[in-house]
C-alpha cells in the first residue's frame, strides 16, 4: 500500500459508496449506489475521479489523515482541498442533506466486489470489510487523478435545484395503485409526511397519516425498484433505498422518479416530504437534463414504450 | 381491450404442421367443400383436443378442384344444404371425441360472395345453424351482410383481420394474385397484428395455414397477441414489471430479457419478470420476448441438479408438524422427498424460492417475522421453501439447517440458478 486515507475520527455511521453494481439483481443482489448520487457525482468530477469512483458517505463528522502522499480532497463538490501527507482534514456533520460526500483523488482503491465497491451492509460485502467505518480503518487510495474542472457555479446551482429540501417528490403511480384504492391515492398526495429517524439505505420510512389499504400483499414475491412506494401493513409508506430487496410482497402504491431518487435521500431525519404525480413523459424529461445522468449518456429521441 | 384470438384454416393440406394447433385460440376445421375427408377432420379434432384450441367448420363451395376460390352460381337452397351438409359432417365426428364445435366461417370465394349478397349470407347462415345449431359464432368481414344474417338469427359474430393479408390504403385487403397480397414477411405481419388488434375494429386475426412460412408467421403472430392482452407496468421510470407467461423456463426468460437493447438486468419472481434500464432508453417490445419464449419450439433445458445435507433441527419443525398433522418424522420425509426447482432469487443475495413443497406440509410465514434467523437455516413458508444464505431478519418456518453449503459466492454470487434443481437430504445428528 503506498497511499491510503486513515479514519481518524467518526461522529455517525460512514461507508464507502459508488455508482452501485449494475446488473446482479438476478442474484438478489440489491443495486447499491449513492444515496444521494448527485453529491457523490459532483464530489468525485471536483478532484477528477469518474462519476461513480469509490468514495466516503458519511452521516456525520468524518475525520481523515493522508498518508503516503499529499491528497485533494472535495465534499459534495465544492472546491478541493490539498491535504498535505500527515495531515489531519475534518469534515463537520451535513447541515444541509442528511448525507454528504467526500472524494479522494485517485479515488478509495478497495477491492470490487461483483461488479461494485460500495458497502452492502445486509450482505456483509463490498466497501471495506463489507462494514461501516471505524475509527483506525485505513483505506488504500488509487494513483493520483489529474486535476479535472471543479463543477462550475451553474452546475452547482444546477445541483441545488435537483436536490431542492423543499421541492415535492414526483413519483410515476402504480403498478399497484388499484390496490389501494383513490382514497389512498388521495391521501399519498395530498399530505405532508416526514422523513423518519429509522430510515436506511434498505428503505426510507415515512411518518405521517396511515396510508389504508385492504390488501396484505400477495404473498409470493414480486419484483422490486429503489424508489418504489411499499405501505406496511400499519400503513407507513416505505421508499426503497440503493440496498432493497430485490423482491418483495407488498404491493406498490407509486414509485419516485429517477430524477428524484438523490433529491429523497438528501432529506433529513424529520425533514418534509410530500409527493406530485407525473407522467411518464414528464419523468424522462426530468432525467434528461438531471445532473446524476451517467456521463456520456446519448441524447437519441426517447421511443415510445410499445404496448408490448 | 377486449381480447383478440388468432384463428387458423386447418386441416386443408396433407403435411399441415401439428404446431399451428398449438398457435391457434380458432381453427377453422376444412369440412370436405374444397378440402378436407373424414380422415383430415378426425386429425384436426384430436389436435384440437391436445392443444386446447377451439374447433370451427370452415364450409365452402363444394369446388375441391378450386379449391373453393372461384366464385360459383349456387342456388341460396343448394349452397344452404351443401353447408348443412359440411359442417354436419363435422360436427358428427366432433361428437364422437366429445369436442364442441363452436364457430363457423366460410371459406375463400364463399367468404365474400356471402358477405355482399344477403340471400347467400342467409343460406351459409341457416346452413350452420341447422348443423351446429345456434349457440356458435360466425368469423366474417366486419361489415356486411355475412354479419347481418348472422346477428338477425341470433348468432354470435366475430370480425375478422388479416395478419398475412397486404391492405391497399383504404384499408381493404389487396386482391389475391396482385404483389404484395400475401405478406411473408415477419415484420410486417407483426405490424399488421398489433394495427389491427389494438384497433377495435377486428376480434379475431387469421393467418392462413397455407401462406409459405405458415408456422413462423402464424408464431410471431400469437406472440404479439399475447403480449398485447398483457402490457408491461411501469415501476417507476426505470424498470417495467411484465406478466411471466406459464411454461416458460425461467432462465431462458431472463436470458432473453437481459440480450434486448438497453436493458441492465432482469429479475424473475413468481408470476413476473421485471426489466432494468435507464430511463432515457427504455427497452422496446419487452413482452414479446417473453411471449415468443411461449411459442418456441420446445426445446428443454438441462438444469443441475444440486443437493443440499440439511440437520432437521429447527426450531418450528414441531409446531409444523402440529400445523400438517403428521409426525415430524413425516413432515421431514416430505420436505426430502421432493425434487424442487428454483421458481426466483430475491429478496437477499442468494435466497432462492424453492418450490413446490408438498402442500400437506406447507405453513404460512409467522405472523411476526424473527428478527435474527441464523445463516444457513432452511424455512418454509407457503409453497415455498429455501436455504437463508445470511443471519437476517426473516418470518419463514424453520426447518433445518443446511450443512456444507454456500448460498451466496461474493465472488461469483448466486450459487442456485432460476431453474435449477435441488434436493434436501436429511443428516441425523
Amino acid at each position: 500500500m503506498t497511499a491510503w486515507l486513515e479514519v481518524v475520527g467518526l461522529g455517525a455511521p460512514a461507508t464507502v459508496q459508488d455508482g452501485g453494481r449494475p446488473g446482479v439483481m438476478h442474484h438478489g443482489v440489491p443495486p447499491g449506489g449513492a444515496w444521494v448520487p448527485e453529491l457523490l457525482i459532483a464530489a468525485n468530477r471536483a478532484v477528477g475521479n469518474a462519476p461513480g469512483a469509490a468514495a466516503f458517505e458519511a452521516f456525520g463528522r468524518l475525520e481523515l489523515r493522508a498518508r503516503g502522499r499529499d491528497v485533494r480532497v472535495s465534499v459534495d463538490g465544492a472546491a478541493p482541498t490539498p491535504l498535505a501527507d500527515g495531515a489531519t482534514l475534518t469534515v463537520p456533520a451535513p447541515t444541509r442533506y442528511a448525507v454528504r460526500y467526500v472524494a479522494v483523488d485517485g479515488a478509495l482503491a478497495v477491492p470490487e466486489v461483483l461488479g461494485g465497491q460500495g458497502t452492502l451492509w445486509v450482505a456483509r460485502l463490498g466497501g471495506w470489510e463489507g462494514r461501516p467505518l471505524r475509527t483506525g480503518d485505513r483505506l488504500p487510495l488509487g494513483p493520483p487523478a489529474t486535476p479535472g474542472a471543479a463543477p462550475s457555479e451553474a452546475d452547482l446551482s444546477h445541483l441545488t435545484e435537483a436536490l431542492d429540501p423543499a421541492a415535492p417528490l414526483r413519483v410515476l403511480l402504480g403498478p399497484d395503485a388499484s390496490r389501494f384504492g383513490d382514497a389512498a391515492v388521495a391521501l399519498l398526495l395530498g399530505s405532508t409526511f416526514t422523513v423518519s429517524p429509522s430510515s436506511d439505505r434498505v428503505g426510507q420510512r415515512l411518518d405521517g397519516p396511515p396510508v389504508p389499504h385492504g390488501d396484505e400483499g400477495a404473498g409470493t414475491s414480486r419484483p422490486m425498484v429503489r424508489g418504489a412506494i411499499q405501505v406496511t401493513l400499519s400503513g407507513t409508506p416505505i421508499v426503497l433505498g440503493p440496498d432493497h430487496p430485490t423482491t418483495g410482497g407488498y404491493p406498490l402504491i407509486a414509485a419516485v422518479i429517477r430524477a428524484d431518487w438523490g433529491r429523497l435521500g438528501a432529506r433529513r431525519p424529520g425533514a418534509p416530504v410530500r409527493f406530485q404525480a407525473v407522467s411518464l413523459e414528464e419523468a424522462r424529461y426530468a432525467w434528461k437534463s438531471h445532473p446524476a445522468r451517467p456521463a456520456g449518456a446519448t441524447s437519441d429521441p426517447v421511443p415510445p414504450i410499445l404496448g408490448a | 381491450m377486449t381480447r383478440c384470438l388468432l384463428n387458423i384454416d386447418l386441416g386443408e393440406l396433407p403435411g399441415e404442421d401439428e404446431q399451428l394447433y398449438a398457435l391457434a385460440h380458432l381453427a377453422n376445421i376444412a369440412c370436405g367443400g374444397h378440402a378436407g375427408d373424414a380422415a383430415s377432420m378426425r386429425r384436426a379434432l384430436e389436435l384440437c383436443e391436445r392443444h386446447g384450441t377451439l374447433a370451427g367448420a370452415h364450409p365452402s363451395y363444394a369446388d375441391r378442384e378450386g379449391f373453393g376460390r372461384t366464385a360459383l352460381d349456387v342456388a341460396p337452397e343448394v349452397l344452404r344444404a351443401q353447408v348443412a351438409e359440411q359442417c354436419g359432417q363435422l360436427a358428427a365426428l366432433a361428437r364422437e371425441r366429445g369436442v364442441p364445435v363452436r364457430h363457423a366461417k366460410p371459406h375463400g370465394a364463399l367468404y365474400h360472395a356471402a358477405n355482399k349478397s344477403s340471400a347467400l349470407a342467409r343460406a351459409v347462415v341457416d346452413g350452420v345453424v341447422e348443423a351446429l345449431g345456434t349457440d356458435v359464432t360466425m368469423v366474417g368481414p366486419g361489415a356486411g351482410a355475412l354479419r347481418d344474417a348472422a346477428r338477425a338469427a341470433g348468432l354470435g359474430y366475430a370480425r375478422e383481420g388479416f395478419a398475412d393479408r397486404g391492405t391497399l390504403p383504404d384499408g381493404s385487403l389487396i386482391p389475391r394474385g396482385q404483389p404484395g397480397a400475401v405478406l411473408t414477411d415477419v415484420g410486417q405481419a407483426r405490424d399488421n397484428t398489433v394495427r389491427l388488434a389494438t384497433g377495435g375494429t377486428v376480434d379475431t386475426l387469421c393467418v392462413h395455414g397455407d401462406t409459405p412460412g405458415a408456422v413462423t408467421l402464424a408464431r410471431e403472430v400469437r406472440a404479439m397477441m399475447d403480449a398485447l392482452e398483457h402490457p408491461p407496468e411501469p415501476i417507476g421510470d426505470s424498470a417495467l414489471r411484465l406478466v411471466l407467461p406459464e411454461a416458460v423456463d425461467r432462465g431462458l426468460a431472463r436470458e432473453a430479457l437481459c440480450a434486448l437493447p438497453g436493458v441492465r438486468d432482469a429479475v424473475i419472481t413468481e408470476a413476473h419478470a421485471c426489466v432494468y434500464f435507464d430511463p432515457a432508453t427504455p427497452p422496446e417490445s419487452p413482452a414479446l420476448v417473453l411471449t415468443r419464449l411461449r411459442v418456441a419450439p420446445v426445446a428443454p433445458v438441462e438444469h443441475p441438479l444440486i443437493r443440499i445435507r440439511v440437520r432437521y433441527d429447527g426450531e418450528d419443525l414441531p409446531k409444523l408438524a402440529e400445523h400438517s398433522g403428521l409426525s415430524v418424522e413425516e413432515v421431514v420425509r416430505r420436505h426430502t422427498a421432493r425434487e424442487y426447482t428454483v421458481r426466483c432469487v430475491g429478496f437477499l443475495p442468494g435466497f432462492t424460492y424453492l418450490g413446490d413443497v408438498d402442500p400437506s406440509i406447507a405453513c404460512p410465514r409467522l405472523p411476526v417475522p424473527r428478527t435474527r434467523v441464523p445463516a444457513l437455516a432452511v424455512g418454509i413458508a407457503g409453497e415455498r421453501t429455501g436455504v437463508y444464505p445470511f443471519a437476517s431478519p426473516g418470518g419463514w418456518n424453520l426447518v433445518g439447517t443446511a450443512l456444507d453449503f454456500t448460498a451466496f459466492d461474493p465472488t461469483r454470487g448466486a450459487v442456485l440458478h432460476l431453474g435449477d434443481r435441488v434436493r434436501f437430504e436429511q443428516v441425523h445428528p
